[in-house]
């Protein structure tokens, strides 16, 4: 306990540095994510193309191997960047691809008839998208976008095996000071994750029941 | 997996070619920049054949193969472990017991909350602290990743559970079976066939999930990358992680793709 | 002699969807202030039919003229045209995000460019009139079915349609609702509208039809005076459906 309350410093800065990782590739990912989701409902068929391709192939590498990528070889390749924004990259590399089918599934649970009755009415396209396809697809899109920032938040700790002092490269490093008090830390850190974590989810479970609109 | 379905209606030829126009010149920068990238890459020599030909070397493929298998067998055992754990999880959230329930439900947002990463060295680094013994790098990843992916399969079966018709089970009593009979005979096949599909792309998540193995030591695929490029050397990096890259996709995808077809044979 | 000239023209329609052949060379007339009523068996083409007029649902082949205009296949002169087409769904399809004023409003605001004051001031004389008026600020899905689709035919009435077009306007409501709903479109047929009706109600299209269409397997079988098709109808499928409806 003592290597904790010791620490404590390290910890909050730790911690803080673990909030701006999430907060900058969070907000830089939901943005490239919404392009590609709008890409999915395009009318042209090349940018639906390009949305799949790009989902299919960055969804399925892991997040450890996409951080390998952008903190490890992207280096040796003559990239010249701090850790911190190598691993800004690699996590906003990975997770358009999930907030793009955050906005995608918001965007499907919107009812085909809403869609109808728009046109019926003689809404042009851009009308339809502003006045009937944003409002109801955003809010739709809420809880998933905040689990998959949920998500963001625990891929942030691979960072700290890759350099970055976040949350959890933080604690390796009080934990090769301090290897007495392991279990202290951890189940510290672990508190400290969950403080971002658990209230998320519970947002995300209340938005969900509150705000979602079922047609 | 994305569709490439349209949202909006077929658009006209006029609209078409409009939208052309508009991807054509809208796509200027990008390829402007990926030409730009591709041109300093070149300039590294990074397209020259020879490069790449170190992805037809018999060590590196019989490397990569191992660290494959070894990714295997961490998701395989993880994966049926947490199927056994998630179920007794789901069982513990549906019991009428309440402080079982409670329990269970604790336990799962507990661990829910935290970065798989975490729950891996809590095992890694706490087991041996706590009581002494060692624990090697296969079993603390597996027991780790079961402590996550667990908590996700048992929200899994417990959909599944309640997504079960209430009739079923009351016939099943009606008919003088006992609970735990009833469980066996009635309400798990069932519900093993519903929630199949999602039980696949868990698959997916677990599979890249072992990749965490690197962090503590373990030689999976992405652990075997890194040392071949540490010892073939730098300029050979980007070809061998393109080729661990793609397996990661083509597993991940195949397991995407026996999902869906599990899902459209069950519905 | 633009009296005679017709208010929809169907003219050799094909529909398919795949392998199915969904409209089967459907030619129909449609005079400014007729009510026409659409009659058949589910899977006969029907809505599809209703849908191809202000292509909700696109043709395979043939034209689709309405007052003089033919349908364009761009989405800018399409949406100009379909604002001059009232259309109800089966499912009322009001936007759940707004409230009722607020569905009723969109339209004219969004698409003709009036004055959201007096919008608002019409669109409240419509729902009065339909019934709805003190569910104005409330959301659609406060509402009853019945009501919601009285909200959805003041929608379409408040762009001052030329034709409107009711896709099973009943099909989706509870019984005692039907009626509140028939009630609101037979006030319509007296005041000229001209009307393309997807039904299955005989009492309906028996009083409110000025013709019957029946349709079978894609095609127009049959098309006869409401007081002929009930009493006496000449093709043998019409006879069959009749004796199973009614």
């Amino acid at each position: 306990m003592n290597a904790v309350i010791e620490n404590f410093d390290v910890f909050i800065a730790a911690f803080g540095k673990t909030v701006l990782l999430t907060i900058i590739s969070g907000v830089i990912s939901i943005v490239f994510g919404l392009i590609l989701a709008s890409f999915s409902i395009s009318p042209s068929k090349f940018l639906r193309v390009v949305n799949a391709v790009y989902v299919g192939l960055m969804r399925n590498i892991p997040a450890a191997a996409h951080l390998f990528f952008t903190i490890f070889v992207l280096p040796l390749l003559g990239v010249k960047l701090s850790f911190f924004a190598l691993a800004c990259i690699g996590i906003t590399v990975y997770f358009s691809a999930y907030f793009s089918d955050a906005f995608r599934s918001g965007i499907n649970s919107i009812g085909r008839g809403q869609l109808e009755a728009a046109q019926a009415l003689g809404l042009k396209k851009s009308k339809i998208l502003r006045q009937i396809v944003f409002p109801q697809g955003i809010r739709n899109s809420v809880p998933p976008l905040i689990n998959t920032m949920i998500a963001l938040i625990k891929v942030t700790a691979i960072a700290g095996v890759f350099g970055v002092t976040e949350l959890f490269g933080g604690m390796l490093q009080l934990i090769n000071t301090n290897d007495s008090a392991v279990i202290a830390l951890m189940v510290f850190t672990a508190l400290l994750y969950s403080i971002l974590t658990i209230p998320a989810g519970y947002i995300a479970g209340i938005v969900e029941r509150k705000v979602v609109f079922t047609t | 997996m994305a569709t490439t379905a349209s949202f909006f209606e077929t658009p006209g030829p006029i609209e078409r070619r409009r939208i052309r126009l508009g991807i054509l010149g809208g796509s200027i920068p990008i390829v402007l920049l990926l030409a730009l990238a591709a041109f300093s890459l070149h300039e590294q020599g990074l397209f020259n054949p020879e490069r790449w030909e170190v992805l037809t070397t018999p060590d590196l493929l019989v490397a990569l193969g191992k660290g494959l298998w070894a990714t295997i067998k961490v998701a395989i055992v993880s994966v049926l472990l947490s199927l056994v754990v998630g179920l007794l999880l789901a069982l513990g959230r549906l019991s009428h017991r309440k402080w079982l329930n409670t329990l269970c439900r604790i336990w799962i947002e507990a661990l829910r909350g935290l970065p798989e990463l975490l729950l891996v060295f809590f095992i890694y680094l706490g087991i041996p602290t706590v009581t002494g013994w060692s624990i090697n790098t296969f079993w603390a990843l597996v027991v780790g990743l079961v402590l996550y992916e667990s908590t996700a399969m048992s929200e899994v079966f417990r959909s599944g559970f309640m997504a079960l018709p209430r009739g079923q089970t009351e016939a099943a009593h009606a008919l003088g079976l006992r609970t735990v009979k009833t469980l066996r005979f009635i309400q798990l096949p069932q519900v093993v066939k519903l929630v199949l599909p999602s039980l696949v792309s868990e698959m997916v998540r677990v599979t890249k999930a072992s990749s965490l193995g690197f962090v503590i030591g373990y030689t999976d695929l992405l652990l075997t990358g890194e040392h071949a490029i540490e010892f073939l050397g730098g300029e050979y990096a980007v070809p061998i992680f393109a080729a661990i890259a793609l397996i990661y996709v083509v597993i991940c995808l195949l397991l995407g793709k026996i999902s869906s077809l599990l899902s459209q044979r069950v519905s | 002699m633009p009296a005679n000239e017709p208010m929809i023209s169907i003219q050799g329609v094909e529909k398919w969807f795949g392998q199915f052949h969904a409209l089967k060379n459907v030619n129909l007339d449609v005079s400014p202030g007729e009510v026409v009523v659409i009659l058949g068996p589910s899977g006969s083409g029907k809505s599809t039919l209703c849908r191809t007029i202000n292509r909700l649902e696109s043709t395979s082949e043939g034209r689709i003229i309405i007052d003089g205009k033919e349908l364009p296949s761009e989405s800018k002169p399409l949406a100009q045209l379909r604002a001059e087409v009232g259309m109800v769904f089966q499912q009322f399809n009001l936007f759940s995000h707004m409230t009722v004023l607020e569905n009723v409003m969109l339209a004219p605001v969004q698409v003709l460019g009036q004055k959201p004051a007096e919008v608002r001031e019409r669109a409240l004389q419509l729902l009065e009139r339909v019934g709805v008026e003190h569910q104005a600020n409330k959301r659609p899905s406060a509402l009853s079915g019945g009501q919601q689709q009285r909200v959805a035919i003041a929608r379409a009435l408040a762009m001052k349609p030329k034709v409107m077009l009711f896709d099973e306007p009943t099909s989706a409501l509870d019984p005692e609702m039907i009626k509140e709903v028939l009630d609101v479109i037979v006030e319509l047929t007296g005041e000229g509208m001209t009307m393309v009706v997807v039904t299955h109600e005989m009492g309906f299209a028996q009083t409110a039809a000025d013709r019957i269409i029946f349709m079978a397997d894609g095609e127009i079988v049959e098309e006869n005076t409401p007081a002929e098709f009930f009493s006496s109808p000449k093709t043998a499928r019409a006879q069959d459906f009749l004796s199973k409806v009614l």
